[in-house]
């Protein structure tokens, strides 16, 4: 990130070698988080967990406030308080509800006639389930003023699911970048000035160490202080009483509904057991906590 | 609600998807009152039959449609609806999006087979 920080958004990385945890899963998040917004595709809105009606939806084991969708409108149902859009974005189709305020400003009338049918546009707002259907309540609705922001979102999304299952990004050492799932490590910059002001911006290269780590890249650990997947991953073999230890394959299983995969989940237990949290025990697809 | 998904998809990844539904953002290269070609976001030339009296009107389009074979033993996206997205769209940044979809983030995207899911999709 080179010192340009430019993060202001939804997740806001403090200073740029190390992110401020505030989206990470764990206790003591500070209040602000509850204002972040989260960008998601509608797939991940779709598949949102509702344990509790009182409690805020799930996503990747997060609590969600507010979501920020990019998607195309394929309909659209106009009432006398309240407009319904349909939205598509290629994972999922869902409706955002926007209520027409009866003072509404000249702009927000301006920007919602030119959310027409055909129109790709930027939806804020929270997930509300409504007789078990989930749908959007959109504070705001607006065309997109730069279609490159379609691909701004994906990556969003994609860097924001890294953040939340993770945890915050890491400086690579020596600068080197590690690149989110290989050859985009350079090019988050290239999408970064597009778009309002409010969402975050990548800036600079050599930030993505510990996600490109994950894939069996560098990634320096700070011993004392565990990254989230890591502590995830210790606090299921410090349960654990088996005296084989857990196979490789119960820790994918019990970590695949957070949406974190075999291949994260063996780097970081290669990590955990190099440091000294757990050894093997019938063979290498087995672990034992060592305390 | 109807779930209605598509793959957003390259030249390379478009086999993969005969006969499903996907998406593609190109580059208008050839524009016929039936038949046009898109530049895919990897380079790859795609045919795309065009819905009944559709028009492009701008430089890069999305299209959303359905792959099918050709007699001409390759593939041709039968279109739905087209969507312009102006005279300034990044395909090089696009293609990444759509690697990664395709790879390792594809449970974000689309419905991921279980033993695909838990094997942790390869790039």
């Amino acid at each position: 990130m080179g010192g340009g920080n430019q993060g202001g958004g939804f997740l806001s990385q403090g200073g740029g070698t190390q992110g401020d945890g505030m989206l990470s899963p764990g206790q003591g998040r500070p209040s602000r988080e509850k204002q972040s917004i989260m960008p998601l595709t509608i797939k991940q809105v779709l598949e949102s967990q509702h344990d509790n009606p009182d409690d805020k939806p799930k996503v990747d084991g997060v609590e969600i406030v507010h979501v920020r969708l990019v998607g195309c409108i394929i309909d659209i149902n106009e009432h006398s308080t309240n407009a319904v859009f349909k939205i598509e974005d290629g994972t999922g189709r869902i409706d955002a509800k926007v209520f027409i305020e009866q003072d509404e400003s000249q702009l927000q009338t301006e920007r919602r006639s030119r959310c027409r049918e055909g129109v790709y546009v930027a939806v804020v707002g929270q997930i509300k389930r409504w007789q078990d259907k989930l749908h959007v309540h959109a504070f705001d609705i607006r065309p997109l003023e730069d279609t490159n922001q379609i691909t701004q979102h994906f990556l969003e999304a994609i860097y924001a699911h890294l953040h939340n299952t993770l945890g915050p990004l890491r400086k690579a050492p020596g600068g080197a970048a590690g690149g989110i799932g290989g050859a985009a490590g350079a090019q988050p910059m290239a999408v970064a000035n597009y778009g309002s002001p409010g969402f975050a911006r990548q800036g600079g290269a050599a930030q993505q160490g510990n996600y490109g780590a994950f894939n069996g890249g560098g990634g320096e650990m700070d011993s004392n202080n565990l990254a989230p997947l890591h502590q995830k991953l210790l606090d299921i073999f410090q349960a654990d009483t088996n005296p084989h230890g857990l196979s490789l394959d119960y820790c994918a299983d019990v970590l695949k509904p957070q949406g974190i995969g075999y291949d994260d989940i063996r780097d970081a237990v290669v990590y955990l057991s190099s440091e000294g949290h757990i050894y093997t025990t019938v063979d290498d697809f087995h672990y034992k906590s060592t305390t | 609600m109807e779930q209605f998904q598509a793959v957003r998809v390259n030249g390379a990844i478009l086999p993969s998807q005969t006969d499903q539904n996907v998406i593609l953002i190109g580059k208008v290269t050839e524009t016929g009152p039936e038949y046009s070609t898109l530049q895919a976001s990897d380079g790859a030339p795609i045919r795309v039959k065009m819905s009944a009296g559709n028009a492009y009107n701008s430089a890069y389009v999305e299209v959303v449609g359905h792959v099918y074979p050709d007699e001409a033993g390759g593939l041709y996206v039968d279109e739905f609806i087209s969507r312009d997205l102006g005279d300034n769209f990044n395909l090089e940044n696009y293609n990444e999006v759509v690697e990664m979809a395709n790879g390792r983030f594809a449970h974000l995207f689309r419905d991921v087979p279980a033993a695909a899911a838990a094997a942790g999709p390869q790039q």
